[in-house]
Parts: structure tokens; C-alpha cells; sequence
């Protein structure tokens, strides 16, 4: 029962071949069943597709018609016209986001008196304030972007707030001591502890951004993606439906994967710097 | 310092002045605001205030409990499935190596996304509204569930069977303590996905429960309506999560006790 995970089992792997068989035949069993269990979905899905092709698109149909929806341009369209509220959106909730939370995190009194409402955006389905934005700035870009900053400008905060929070008190009192003024202090002490969590909150906020992008359009503005699957759900398109769904899925995927990524070679980096 | 009976209860509710102070700023600008300028999309206090009573007295949010229904039901179906797999990725390392990756990157899917196809096979029932439910809060309550069993820590199970406690024993004496605060903060995850699962099919849906109340609200331009039923989720979801945390903090300090 050895823990065959870190750099201490690695370098003993690579003294004994055996040990490094072992270690080798752990990977292939992880991705073994975790390969059983994506081909178990897939294949899942295409069994009831077969069986009831009305309501449930095979898994080898949407696939065709995902790539059928890019072949005619009604994709590209669709994902062009969304992603412009998560283009502008997101880099605003950061541009915003960041100064709010790092501003909570190292001023206590303004913490206490602000930060509860961003917890509570955190906690509140933020769905129900659609409606309110559509009301105050109209079927509009303007409104798709502010419901994405709505969703994901609370969780890119709170990490950045949680971030600039846990420094570590006796670096911030030593760097006092070595007479650092304020700026030097943010630059050599609480910036490089903080970038990690502060990433992290970049990629939960992406993901959410991502949610308020789609939210909006399939509750009250018909447009880019959710236009789409509106009207094939309303015309029983059930192939095409499942290939845009798909679609949004693999965006999400494709986008906070890439985020989970760049986070870790930046850790990695940082880790490097730091020793 | 002055020591008298029921001053640290009205310390407690004094330190709380800086909240205070700033939601009655918010509170008095929405009001200057809203009876200066007339934005069309912020109504006055009172008119939220008196609608909200409305909603009330006239029974309007009866349709609050087919909303609260939906939600028991979810919960429910969630946190018993949930319970499963945690537990059966906890107990097998295999299959938490192999499979909470998956579970971590399908965090990342919008899952609203997923609504609109299951309104194409289950229609406007509560099926479709359930199964929302559990989409929205399965994958966050599981990993957190995970995290909570594989916490227990390894002197401690050796110790309650180096004094032959039985296997029941072990979960009430030493497992359940250790993991209680975990567990809870999972089931404080759930509710909040869970609310949140509700409001977006129900939203989304537009025909029944709270949602039909905020789109039947924005789509005739009632603000104060729609403000009133905004206001209330919000409570709602505040208050449900505010309970939960403490109990969550009640059991900490019994697992540390």
C-alpha cells in the first residue's frame, strides 16, 4: 500500500525497475477505468439514442451534426455573437474585480461593511437578477456583458480578497522592518504569495462568466448560442439541439482547461522563483 | 471596562454598525434615487414594500411551494446518490484517481446549458425541474463529500481498532466526528447549487413556480413585483445558507470538544 504518488516515490521508481513497473501499472489502471468510464457515457448515450431518437440525439449524431452546424457557418455565427458579452465581460469583471477583492482583503473596515454583499452574490442564484439588467439597459450587448461581470466579478473578488488576506503577517512585519515602503511591500511580499489563489479565483470566475453568457440568452434574449438552441428545441431539431449543448460544453472544457493550465505553469514558475 | 449583564449581546449587535451603516446607504440612495429620478427600472421602497405585502396576503406565493417541492425532492435524490459515489471514490483510491479529474473538469461545463434538453425529453413536468436540481448540485457536493471522507485521519482509525471497536463504533466514535464540519459544509454547497438549479429551470421553464413569478413580473414591466420576488430568493437563499453555516460551525466545536 505505498504511496506511489510524489517526487520521493519517483526518484525510488527510477532506482528499481520494479518499483517503477509498479508505479507504471498504476497509471495504465488510472487511465484504464477512467477511459471505461468516458467510453461506458458515450456509449450509454448512443444506446438510448438509438432507442428513442426523438428526444435523445445518439452520441455519433450529435457529433455530426455539431460538425454539420460549423460546416453551414450557423456555429461560427452563433459563437461569435455570444462570446462578445464573455470578451468584453470577463476582462471587465477582472479589470474590476481584483482592485475590489484585494481592497476588501487588506482594509478591514471596508471588508465589514461591503464585502458581505459580494458573499451574498455568491450565494444568491444571480439568474434573478436578469430580468432587472434586461429592464434597465434593453435587449442590448451592453446587457449580455453586464450579466456576465455579474456572475463572475464575485468569485474573481472573494479569491482575491481570501488571496491578499492570508499573507503571512510576520513577511508583511519583516519587510516593515527592513524599512520596504508600502509599494515595495505589495511587490516582493503579497503579490507573489497571492498569485496562486488570486489564478485560481480567474478560473472560477471564467467558468461562471461562461454560465451568465448562456443564462442570459436562453431566458430573455434569444440570441448566439442560446437563439440557437431556442429555436431547435421550439422546432424539435433534436439532433441540432444536442450538438449546440454539446458545443457549450466543450467551450467551457476548452476554456477553464486552458485557465487550469496557464495556472499551473505559473505556479510552477513561481514555486521555482521563490526557493 | 464595565462589566454589566447583556452588554457583550449589545456589543455583538454594535460591532456590527459598519454593515449596517452601508446598507442603509444603499437602502436610502436606491430611495433618493428612485423617487428623484423615476428610472424605469428601479421602483420605490414602498412600492416594493407594498407589492411584497400583496404577494402575500393575496396568496400569490402559494406557487412557493411547488419551487420549495422541487427542491426537497432534489435534495434529496442528490444527496443520496451523492453519498454513493463520494463514498465509493473514497473507499477506492482507483477510482478517485481515475475519476475525480473528471468530476473536477466538469466543473468547469455550464450546466445551465444542459436545461433546455432536459425540457426536450421530460417537457414542463417536475422531472425536468428535479433532474435540474441534481445537475446543478451533484458534481460540486460530491467532490466536496470526497474531500470530507478522505479527511479522517489515519491515527485515529488505528486507535479505535487497536481498541477493538466494531465497525459501527468507528463510524459514530471516530469517523463521524472528524468529518461531521466537512460533510455539513458539502450539504451547505448542495442547498446553494440546489436554489440556484431551481430558479434557472423554473426561469428558464417559465411556466411554473418562483420563475413564472419573475418572468410573468419582468415580461408586464412590473419592477415593483419583480423586485419584491427578487428580494425574497435572495432572503430565502441568504437565510437557508446562513443556517447551515451554523450548524456547521455547532459541529466543528463538537468535533473539537
Amino acid at each position: 500500500m505505498a504511496d506511489v504518488a510524489g517526487p520521493a516515490s519517483a526518484g525510488l521508481a527510477a532506482a528499481r525497475p520494479a518499483a517503477r513497473r509498479a508505479v507504471l501499472g498504476h497509471a495504465a489502471a488510472v487511465w484504464a477505468v477512467r477511459l471505461a468510464a468516458v467510453v461506458a457515457i458515450a456509449v450509454a448515450w448512443e444506446l438510448i439514442g438509438r432507442r428513442d431518437s426523438l428526444f435523445v440525439a445518439p452520441f455519433t449524431t450529435t457529433v455530426r451534426h455539431l460538425v454539420d452546424l460549423w460546416r453551414d457557418g450557423q456555429m461560427g455565427h452563433a459563437m461569435w455573437r455570444s462570446n462578445q458579452a464573455l470578451l468584453i465581460g470577463f476582462p471587465a469583471a477582472v479589470a474590476a474585480g481584483l482592485p475590489i477583492g484585494f481592497a476588501l482583503g487588506r482594509v478591514r473596515l471596508a471588508d465589514r461593511a461591503f464585502g458581505y454583499f459580494l458573499d451574498m452574490m455568491l450565494v444568491v442564484p444571480m439568474i434573478a437578477a436578469v430580468p432587472v439588467i434586461i429592464v434597465a439597459l434593453g435587449l442590448t450587448l451592453t446587457a449580455r456583458v453586464v450579466v456576465v461581470i455579474v456572475f463572475a466579478l464575485p468569485f474573481v473578488a472573494l479569491y482575491a480578497r481570501a488571496a491578499v488576506r492570508v499573507v503571512e503577517h510576520h513577511l508583511v512585519e519583516m519587510a516593515a522592518a527592513f524599512g520596504a515602503s508600502r509599494r515595495q511591500t505589495w511587490q516582493t511580499v503579497i503579490v507573489p504569495s497571492a498569485f496562486a489563489p488570486v489564478f485560481t479565483g480567474l478560473r472560477v470566475g471564467l467558468a461562471h462568466g461562461i454560465s451568465g453568457m448562456i443564462v442570459i440568452e436562453l431566458t430573455l434574449i434569444p440570441a448566439g448560442l442560446g437563439g440557437l438552441i431556442v429555436n431547435f428545441r421550439s422546432s424539435f431539431a433534436t439532433g441540432d439541439l444536442y450538438g449546440v449543448t454539446l458545443m457549450i460544453l466543450l467551450e467551457g472544457f476548452v476554456l477553464v482547461g486552458a485557465a487550469r493550465m496557464l495556472e499551473r505553469w505559473v505556479a510552477r514558475r513561481l514555486g521555482k522563483t521563490d526557493v | 471596562m464595565s462589566e454589566r449583564r447583556g452588554a457583550p449581546a449589545l456589543r455583538g449587535v454594535l460591532r456590527l454598525w459598519p454593515q449596517a451603516a452601508s446598507a442603509a446607504t444603499v437602502v436610502g440612495l436606491w430611495e433618493l434615487d428612485s423617487s428623484l429620478r423615476h428610472p424605469t427600472w428601479l421602483p420605490t421602497v414602498e412600492s416594493v414594500a407594498s407589492s411584497w405585502w400583496r404577494l402575500v396576503t393575496g396568496g400569490a406565493f402559494h406557487v412557493a411551494v411547488t419551487s420549495l417541492e422541487t427542491l426537497g425532492i432534489g435534495l434529496a435524490v442528490v444527496l443520496a446518490a451523492g453519498a454513493l459515489v463520494a463514498g465509493l471514490l473514497a473507499r477506492f483510491r482507483l477510482l478517485d484517481e481515475a475519476l475525480t479529474p473528471l468530476l473536477n473538469a466538469a466543473m468547469a461545463t455550464p450546466v445551465v446549458a444542459l436545461v433546455p434538453v432536459f425540457v426536450l425529453i421530460w417537457g414542463f413536468s417536475d422531472t425536468t425541474r428535479v433532474i435540474a436540481v441534481v445537475a446543478f448540485a451533484f458534481v460540486p457536493l460530491v467532490l466536496q463529500w470526497i474531500v470530507a471522507l478522505k479527511s479522517v485521519p489515519e491515527h485515529l482509525k488505528e486507535m479505535a481498532h487497536a481498541f477493538a471497536g466494531g465497525r459501527i463504533a468507528l463510524v459514530r466514535t471516530v469517523v463521524l466526528p472528524a468529518v461531521a464540519p466537512l460533510l455539513l459544509n458539502g450539504a451547505r454547497i448542495a442547498v446553494v447549487q440546489a436554489i440556484k438549479g431551481v430558479i434557472t429551470a423554473e426561469m428558464i421553464i417559465g411556466v411554473v413556480g418562483v420563475g413564472k413569478l419573475i418572468v410573468t413580473a419582468s415580461e408586464t414591466f412590473d419592477m415593483a413585483q419583480l423586485y419584491a420576488v427578487v428580494l425574497t430568493v435572495v432572503a430565502v437563499s441568504v437565510a437557508s445558507y446562513l443556517v447551515l453555516s451554523t450548524l456547521e460551525h455547532r459541529s466543528s466545536r463538537w468535533a473539537d470538544a
